[in-house]
């Protein structure tokens, strides 16, 4: 799955509603940081707040990818509602999807504000993490959907965590990262849970073996018998050997 | 008139048992003295690799479809086995297939064939009812040793071996089943010492492969 990539565009979404809350964008000496996840506020430069209409072109990709990435939201929750196998997904569902679009008119708002078009297209990476999951179905589609969910909601956390965490963010773009927490934090622990229902967790041992029958230590004991072997013989030699001699 | 034989004649005919069982001693002290030197190396990663940290990840490949595995295969060994969907439980244990003849994907995972992401198969390395499982073999795999994987659309998937390592259960990596990253093969099973009171082994065998440079036109 492309889920790695698709994360970069769900992260930024947290740092773009805090430039957007925050009406922050790059300083004039500084060009503004990418769109990474987790990335914290820009500067504050009221030059370029929302509603200035002047975006510079890291705030036109920022405000795309979130847009992106809001979009996959959608789409990941409309397929889990539609191809969930358990009543969970199924449910859980609706529940991603509204919390895409709600993120996601928040991103349009901000987009707007700086005079910024929207497109309507999923990236190539989020349409191959859509396939990818289409591919399955059952309950192999129930584990892989949850954990593609639970690495968005991990990685829109991170961002946010990292806005709240840096000590140059303003205190619009702390609220913004609260918010936006608290909303993930309601669906978080119901996806953990039915993660682990499921059987999405990562595994941290794996047992497949009751028999011994492949066991290696037979052959250090033949080792060891051998080398007990092979020190009797030579010390029944020397035995003989000195007795002969006296 | 009888001539006695040379009193150095009977001596060596007295010594040569003993010049025999002497040698049979140093040569059993020296096969003993190899086997146990050389076993550990092989418990530690065999000839592919003597290290207990993953192998380098190779370049990702562009997006490609997955599919879902339903049968492996080791063709230079002429093993084959069916491949079921498996998940974790509840313990945080990966499920391995009762069977020990059947192979058992991590759902969660990555598809075969997917263009990123870490197939993970699972599968025992032997059963107390049913014996020797299809997995005994992977502490043989050599590298470049092809394993193909079929999918649930008939496509076959080809892999080549490219590490082995061993790990202590408890240190398993999680990167093992990570669902990013370049297109990897994963095969797991049991290895090391087995403790017949928990009837567990102490170990993880796990052998990597990677995506086949070229794969023939013949097996798809």
């Amino acid at each position: 799955m492309n889920i790695r990539r698709s994360r970069l565009a769900v992260g930024t979404i947290l740092a773009t509603l805090a430039l957007a809350g925050a009406a922050a964008c790059s300083s004039p000496n500084q060009p503004a940081p990418g769109p990474a996840p987790g990335a914290p506020p820009p500067a504050s430069d009221p030059a370029a707040a929302p509603g200035a209409g002047q975006a510079t072109d890291a705030q036109r990709a920022a405000l795309g990818q979130a847009h992106q990435g809001a979009l996959a939201l959608v789409a990941l929750g409309g397929l889990g509602a539609q191809q969930g196998a358990s009543e969970q997904v199924r449910t859980l569902g609706p529940q991603l999807q509204e919390q895409g679009q709600s993120l996601d008119q928040q991103i349009r708002s901000a987009a707007n504000a700086q005079g910024v078009a929207l497109g309507d297209q999923l990236s190539a990476q989020q349409q191959s993490m859509l396939a990818d999951l289409q591919s399955r179905t059952g309950q192999p589609f129930d584990q892989a959907w949850l954990r593609a969910a639970l690495d968005m909601q991990q990685q829109a956390r991170d961002a946010a965590n990292a806005v709240l965490n840096d000590p140059n963010a303003t205190p619009e773009a702390e609220a913004a990262a609260q918010r936006t927490l608290a909303q993930l934090d309601a669906l978080l622990a119901q996806l953990r849970q039915a993660a682990g229902e499921a059987g999405s967790a990562t595994p941290g041992s794996v047992n497949a073996g009751t028999g011994g029958q492949a066991a290696t230590q037979t052959a250090p004991i033949g080792a060891i018998g051998l080398i007990g072997l092979g020190a009797v013989l030579l010390g029944g030699v020397g035995w003989w050997w000195c007795r002969r001699r006296a | 008139m009888v001539v006695s034989p040379p009193r150095l004649t009977v001596s060596r005919r007295r010594r040569w048992p003993a010049v025999l069982i002497a040698c049979c001693g140093v040569l059993c002290v020296l096969i003993g003295v190899v086997l146990v030197a050389v076993r550990p190396a092989a418990e530690a990663g065999g000839a592919l690799g003597t290290g207990g940290t993953a192998p380098a990840a190779p370049e990702s490949l562009p997006a490609a479809p997955g599919t879902v595995p339903v049968a492996l295969a080791l063709p230079a060994r002429g093993i084959g086995a069916p491949i079921v969907a498996v998940g974790t439980d509840p313990d945080g244990g990966l499920v391995v297939p009762d069977p020990p003849s059947t192979v058992g994907w991590w759902a969660p995972g990555a598809l075969a064939g997917s263009g990123s992401g870490t197939v993970v198969l699972a599968g025992h390395v032997d059963s107390r009812v049913e014996g020797l499982g299809v997995f005994a073999v992977l502490p043989e795999l050599a590298a470049g040793e092809p394993v193909w994987v079929r999918g649930r659309d008939g496509r076959v998937i080809e892999y080549e071996v490219v590490a082995r390592r061993q790990f202590a259960k408890a240190q398993l990596p999680a990167e093992l089943f990570a669902r990013d990253g370049a297109p990897r093969l994963v095969l797991i099973t049991c290895g090391g010492r087995f403790d017949r009171s928990t009837r567990s082994y102490a170990d993880n065998v796990v052998v990597y492969a990677v995506p086949a440079p070229a794969p023939t036109p013949a097996h798809r």
